[in-house]
């Protein structure tokens, strides 16, 4: 199981039509942004594709200039409840 | 509400790409990742792939890594990634790596033409050591020979330099950065008199314009290419000119993106330098000052075999050789590009080519022009790089902040290991020479050896011939990457070992010298691999080896930075990093089989020893005993090789290498490194490093220490302090495409593999993005020939066949009479069509252009 997190950037006035575009996308997200074109998205594996697939698609998705990945977490553990302790 | 491990892992991707991006997010997208991620131990490692020299985090739990992002910490990605890095935990679990030596064999005894077998190590290493012993007597000091690799981390590279011209007494080492760097290299030495570029990654926050000339930023340097496209989207005024031979994904963001005809970079640089003369913009004070006019022989070859009539008809075959001239003469050179003949000759329409001039002959905007291979892999590739740097030396737009002409490079330590550690035929490290006795004997005091040891380029040393282990004269001893494969197919050299690159696919002409020579029944060919390769399946024996982060490491990138990282995992099975294969295996030669008497003369006590022990415990490598690997937060980390060997073997050779760079008395200035454990506590250090402090710019005041107070500029590689602007005229390429063979061919990657694909294939989903190489080419060609978008066609050239997939509406758009095909594919060997033509300067193939013919299949 995995979870990405990836930033995007695209031509300003471009921003919201690309932001839906991948949105569109199986296990995508759109977390934010700011006006230069820069934003945050989250990837994760969905059914029959998995997120590396998700985000190399990004890169034929129009009005992407670029994608970048900067968080990739890759274990099986995803689903474990985490306890926390009461402070 | 119950919380999930999904939820603490989503929300600290979150927080690190928002801290990346500068974006802030509201509080509860990320506020549980300010909680500790239980279990997992992150630490920093140097990216794996390209020469960008990325830091990563790799997170290990339970012994194998399940996590990774960007380093936040580190200068040169800031916290960003590309897609190669998310599969950069993948790679070291393929299913098919291999866990043990095989040697081919039939009836339990080795055969070239039996099968592979598993073997110990030990009988892997005697059977080698056998054929080496005996090659290296019957065939001189070219009859071995070792193919290593910018991917070789520093020690790797430093240790092999030592077995080979010192141990075996041959210069019969290269790297795969022949076919990559040396263009760059030697246009370095010549324009500077030292190697490496003078900027750094900064210069792309600094830059008013960036040019691209014959490099995908885009799809090869990712992250310096986000880095690029942050500067142009958010800074006033600032364009991005591109050049290459057909279009690419750089051309999105162009502002003036320009398709030439193959070769005539040299033409349009030219005619950048005629109209900065012309229009009287250049830098005056700057040329009087610190810069020399030369010219270079033209009309000097191709780089193929003697035999071949290109070479007969070349009047200075191979010469490199520089003519002083005036600056009169110099202007007079570059007359002849005009704007008119310029723009009919490369094709690129007139206004653009003023618009490129423009820009760079403007006084107030900072250019830092860009390149690798389109530059590099040219046979006048060192004129190319050279008339680049012309432009910037008219101009005086060198050496500081934005305005840097900048040498890009394809692998992660082509710069640290290749060059600086010098794992060329002709080099030493730091940038000594075998050619120059006095270096030979520098090294030799270091390395506490006999004088006379290291071959010299001439055979000579006090001008008198050193003996060879046959009693003989030493003779000439120079050989590079592609005479290797030719010398291999003549059955001069009968031992090859190929360590961390897979050359059977990655040299041209592999039909006509590479298979030939590795098959020759005469030859036995050793390749140490973590994958059954092309290359691996094409030699006698393979040695399993210890990818990455199996082991310690350290790599230099680009712009001059070293970084280590600790081994944060055991390789599978008995596989070895290649740094252990490399001192093991030394253990197996004896001094006595390699040197001759007169030179174990001079040192009586090694008579009796084996190579490891005069090589790797001479007291220095050997000098910092085994230790617990721990990090400041107090993990702890395995280090295989120290524990096998019983010293800490990277730090010995590290501290040992750097009696080259930093020690007192060494004969070059300028490559000073910091102590081995800053490089463990630091994201990178950019060398010279004086005082604990790296440099940024190199040759200004200011800015390097080397630079005196009132000096201004001063190129210090040269004797005088100036720089060499070169004039070198337009010379055609060698095959062009004629009646029957009518289209150029160019050859490169793309973004989801690396290199041959031996590791990046071997990864499902990139696999899956990019299954087979296809030929991009233009409609139009496809249509004349019959063919549309994914019919099957065949390709072929003078020299071989393959066939692939037509593609004319890819992320690559050739112009008419052009195509391209990357060359990660195994299955369809592009390297069967391509010339083996070189620079006849730096030796460095040509890979971009060679002419083909395309049928239906």
């Amino acid at each position: 199981m995995n979870i990405c997190s990836v930033i995007v950037h695209a031509r300003p006035e471009q921003t919201a039509a690309v932001q839906s575009r991948l949105a569109g996308l199986p296990g995508v997200e759109v977390q934010g942004g700011d006006e230069s074109g820069k934003f945050i998205v989250t990837v994760e594996d969905a059914d029959g594709v998995s997120a590396a697939d998700t985000m190399m698609s990004f890169n034929s998705v129009e009005g992407v200039i670029s994608s970048t990945l900067i968080y990739h977490y890759g274990g099986d553990d995803l689903d474990e409840e985490v306890i926390r302790e009461a402070n | 509400m119950k919380l999930t491990r999904r939820d603490f892992v989503k929300s600290n991707a979150i927080a690190a790409a928002a801290s990346v991006a500068g974006i802030t997010l509201p509080v509860a997208k990320t506020a549980l990742a300010a909680e500790e991620d239980a279990g997992i131990r992150w630490d920093k490692a140097a990216c794996r792939y390209c020469g960008t020299g990325c830091s990563v985090l790799m997170g290990v739990k339970d012994g194998k890594v399940v996590a990774s992002q960007g380093d936040p910490d580190a200068p040169v990605n800031k916290g960003l990634n590309c897609i190669k890095g998310y599969f950069l935990p993948k790679i070291l679990y393929g299913k098919d790596r291999l866990t043990q030596p095989l040697l081919r064999k039939t009836n339990g005894v080795y055969d070239k033409n039996g099968k592979f077998e598993p073997v110990s190590w030990e009988e892997a290493f005697k059977t080698m050591a056998e054929k080496w012993v005996a090659a290296r007597k019957a065939k001189g000091p070219k009859g071995v020979g070792m193919f290593g690799s910018g991917q070789w981390t520093l020690w790797e590279g430093y240790a092999a330099s030592k077995l080979m011209k010192a141990g075996f007494r041959t210069n019969s080492l290269e790297p795969n950065a022949r076919h990559c760097m040396a263009s760059a290299v030697a246009a370095f030495i010549r324009g500077f008199g030292i190697d490496e570029p003078m900027g750094c990654y900064d210069d792309l926050e600094h830059a008013d314009v960036f040019v691209l000339w014959g490099a995908n930023m885009a799809e090869m340097h990712p992250i310096l290419w986000s880095r690029l496209t942050d500067t142009r989207l958010t800074k006033p005024g600032c364009e991005v000119h591109v050049l290459s031979t057909y279009e690419h994904r750089c051309f999105e963001l162009a502002d003036n993106g320009m398709v030439f005809e193959p070769q005539t970079d040299l033409a349009i640089l030219n005619y950048i330098a005629n109209y900065i003369i012309q229009n009287k913009a250049y830098n005056k004070e700057f040329i009087d000052k610190h810069v020399n006019f030369t010219q270079t022989a033209t009309d000097i070859g191709y780089g193929l075999r003697a035999s071949d009539p290109r070479e007969k008809a070349a009047k200075n075959a191979g010469s490199g050789a520089l003519t002083k001239i005036s600056f009169e003469e110099y202007a007079k050179s570059v007359e002849p590009y005009t704007l008119e003949y310029t723009s009919k000759l490369s094709k690129v329409p007139q206004e653009k080519l003023l618009k490129l001039a423009k820009a760079y002959a403007d006084p107030n905007k900072k250019v830092s022009s860009y390149w690798t291979m389109g530059f590099n892999q040219h046979t006048r590739g060192v004129w190319v790089n050279g008339l680049c740097y012309n432009v910037h030396l008219l101009m005086g737009k060198i050496s500081e902040p934005g305005n840097s002409p900048f040498s890009l490079t394809g692998q992660p330590s082509a710069c640290g290991t290749a060059r600086e550690v010098g794992t060329f035929t002709h080099r030493l490290p730091a940038d000594l020479v075998v050619a120059n006795d006095a270096h030979c004997k520098y090294a030799e005091k270091v390395w506490k050896l006999p004088a006379g040891t290291i071959p010299r380029a001439n055979g000579k040393s006090d001008d008198a011939d050193q003996t060879d282990i046959s009693g003989k004269p030493m003779g000439k001893t120079l050989i590079h990457a592609v005479a290797m494969h030719r010398a291999l197919k003549d059955g001069v050299m009968n031992c090859f070992w190929v360590q961390c690159n897979n050359n059977m696919q990655a040299a041209a002409n592999l039909n006509v010298e590479s298979y030939p020579g590795w098959r020759n029944p005469d030859n036995f060919v050793a390749v140490t691999d973590p994958y059954p390769t092309v290359s691996a399946m094409a030699a006698d024996l393979v040695l399993p080896t210890a990818m990455w982060i199996e082991k310690e490491g350290a790599y230099g990138n680009a712009e001059r930075r070293t970084q280590f990282w600790r081994q944060q995992v055991t390789a599978p099975g008995e596989a070895k990093s290649d740094l252990w294969q490399i001192m093991e295996f030394s253990k197996y030669v004896n001094v006595k089989d390699v040197w001759p008497e007169d030179l174990i003369a001079k040192m009586p006590e090694y008579a009796d020893k084996t190579l490891f022990d005069v090589l790797y415990t001479n007291g220095q490598v050997d000098k910092f005993p085994a230790e617990q690997v721990t990090d400041s937060r107090g993990n702890n980390y395995d280090n295989d090789e120290s524990a096998h060997f019983g010293f800490y073997v990277q730090k010995g050779l590290f501290e040992e290498y750097r009696l080259f760079n930093t020690a007192e008395g060494k004969p070059k200035k300028g490559h000073e490194m910091a102590d081995f454990g800053d490089y463990h506590n630091a994201r990178g250090i950019r060398w010279p490093v004086i005082d604990g402090k790296e440099t940024l710019w190199r040759f200004r005041e200011g800015y390097d220490p080397h630079v005196a107070k009132g000096e201004g500029v001063k190129f210090y590689g040269k004797p005088d302090g100036r720089a060499n602007i070169i004039s070198a005229p337009y010379e055609p390429a060698a095959e062009p495409p004629d009646n029957e063979f009518d289209l150029w061919l160019c050859t490169g990657r793309v973004l989801e593999h690396w290199h041959s694909g031996s590791m990046t294939r071997r990864v499902p989903e990139l696999y899956r993005a990019v299954p087979d190489a296809v030929v991009f080419m233009h409609k139009n060609d496809a249509k004349k020939r019959r063919l549309r978008d994914g019919s099957m066609a065949k390709i072929a050239s003078r020299r071989g066949e393959i066939l692939a997939r037509v593609e004319t509406r890819g992320r690559n758009r050739p112009p008419e009479g052009l195509v391209f095909i990357p060359w990660f594919d195994a299955s369809r060997l592009v390297n069967k069509l391509t010339l083996d033509q070189t620079d006849p300067i730096s030796k460095e193939t040509d890979y971009k252009k060679c002419a083909v013919k395309i049928l239906k299949a």
